[in-house]
């Protein structure tokens, strides 16, 4: 075999909570493949060996940044290489597509035997969402307390229940075409931007 | 320690001058007198305020300064809205009807549906049988729980006639009903001002002033001592647009209901 294995990583950082994969093309000897990580940490490594270029998958379940020593033979002598890996802070809520129609709406849910949160009644956050459609609904509503509000609505409902996965009190924000679903944040700057972010007239 | 400021035009009833207003001839309105064995007869017992609402009196002054700081109080909304003037009983009997409408609409503000205005007289007529006579803030609120109240263009505020129960209007009081609600111990001030601490007005009634009135602030007065600042159904020329301030025992409702949320609308 002519050339140097080369090995394909991750050059960004990647998030906390899944596996890197570390594929090295071009062994000429599989079966000599070995690898370690320095600092040795609770970073665990798992290989993949029904290809003929072995695949390691490491799993990024600690964040920091390590380096991934992989070694094997080459033409009689060791072939190393070093990958230096960086495991970033979990992903902050992904703000999934919330393809809740008619225009800006805004819902959130919470438990009215909860204590409220104080940014509901913010005047600043009230004035920007004066006429405009939203909404602060409890949470244990069932159907039969939806009958008379639109199908949109209805809509909007179900995906908070859904995606919040109990979480309270959880906000949808819409403009129809995309959308945050996420929980409520706790100050009112954090809350006006999110606001603003999808009220795009 | 913290002491709210209010008004010049403020009227403070406290245990001094109550009787001046137990005797104000524009109430026009009773709430019958209830003793406290006849409130637990009634009830038979009390639901109270789950304790997750509750809030320890210890940061109640630091909580009454943040909200009238911010102006995030049940009555700065209400005016930021615009559109929710006091209710105005108009000389009928029915003010134990029309504090608990007054916190329908409220709540209806606080939850971001519309303003709808609500006949108080659409419940009260029903339950009294059409006549013009007191009641109780548990009867009324049970009334709308379970059959829900009319919108005024369907039936007029204080209209005590069956001619407006008609095919549209028991139709549409079904939009107006209240899934969630409370019941507080009588005298109960820990109740009180945790609900409206988080912003749920309470309908507040009183056996010496014969009266019932929707609470919607509380109020710091200093030195361990709370009020509630209410809103009036005697119109917006009571008071301070129809508010006014409630302290001492005074201000210890002698039965109270609160709805915690309200059919959603569109």
């Amino acid at each position: 075999m002519s050339g140097q294995p080369i090995v394909i990583a991750p050059t960004d950082a990647v998030p906390v909570g899944g596996f890197a994969d570390v594929e090295i093309q071009g062994l000429s000897d599989p079966g000599s493949l070995a690898w370690t990580v320095v600092p040795e940490t609770r970073v665990r490594v798992y290989s993949a060996w029904n290809s003929k270029d072995p695949i390691l998958a490491i799993a990024t379940n600690t964040e920091g940044q390590w380096s991934l020593i992989i070694a094997a033979i080459e033409d009689g002598k060791v072939w190393q290489e070093k990958v230096v890996l960086t495991v970033g802070p979990p992903p902050g809520p992904e703000p999934p597509p919330v393809p809740v129609p008619g225009g800006f709406r805004v819902l959130i849910i919470r438990e009215t035997e909860e204590q409220a949160s104080g940014v509901l009644f913010d005047p600043d956050v009230r004035a920007f969402l004066k006429d405009k459609k939203w909404r602060i609904w409890d949470d244990d509503y069932v159907e039969s307390n939806l009958q008379f509000v639109s199908d949109t609505w209805k809509k909007a409902y179900s995906l908070a229940k859904e995606q919040s996965n109990g979480v309270r009190p959880w906000i949808i924000v819409s403009n129809g075409k995309e959308g945050a679903s996420q929980p409520l944040p706790t100050d009112k700057t954090a809350l006006l931007e999110l606001l603003r972010k999808y009220d795009v007239r | 320690m913290y002491v709210s400021q209010f008004s010049s035009n403020e009227i403070i009833v406290d245990d001094d001058n109550f009787h001046r207003f137990a005797e104000d001839p524009v109430v026009g309105g009773e709430q019958m007198s209830r003793g406290m064995e006849e409130w637990r007869l009634a009830w038979g017992s009390y639901a109270s305020v789950p304790q997750s609402l509750m809030i320890p009196r210890s940061e109640w002054d630091e909580r009454i300064e943040e909200m009238e700081r911010t102006r995030s109080r049940i009555s700065d909304m209400t005016d930021a809205v615009g559109n929710l003037p006091v209710l105005n009983q108009n000389g009928t009997n029915y003010c134990w009807i029309n504090g608990v409408v007054r916190c329908f609409e409220l709540t209806r503000m606080v939850q971001g549906e519309p303003t709808v205005r609500l006949s108080p007289a659409s419940a009260g007529g029903p339950i009294k049988n059409y006549r013009n006579v007191g009641g109780w803030g548990d009867e009324g609120l049970d009334y709308i729980v379970k059959h829900g109240v009319v919108p005024v263009d369907l039936w007029p505020p204080n209209a005590i006639d069956r001619k407006y129960d008609t095919e549209e209007s028991r139709k549409k009081r079904k939009e107006f009903m209240v899934p969630e609600w409370t019941e507080l111990r009588p005298r109960n001030e820990d109740e009180l001002i945790s609900l409206l601490l988080n912003r749920i007005p309470v309908a507040v009634g009183f056996n010496w002033w014969r009266h019932l009135v929707c609470a919607v602030d509380p109020v710091a007065l200093g030195r361990g001592q709370y009020g509630t600042r209410i809103d009036n159904s005697w119109g917006p020329q009571w008071g301070e647009n129809g508010r006014g301030i409630l302290k001492g025992t005074r201000h210890l409702p002698d039965g109270a209901v609160c709805i915690r949320s309200v059919t959603p609308g569109e």
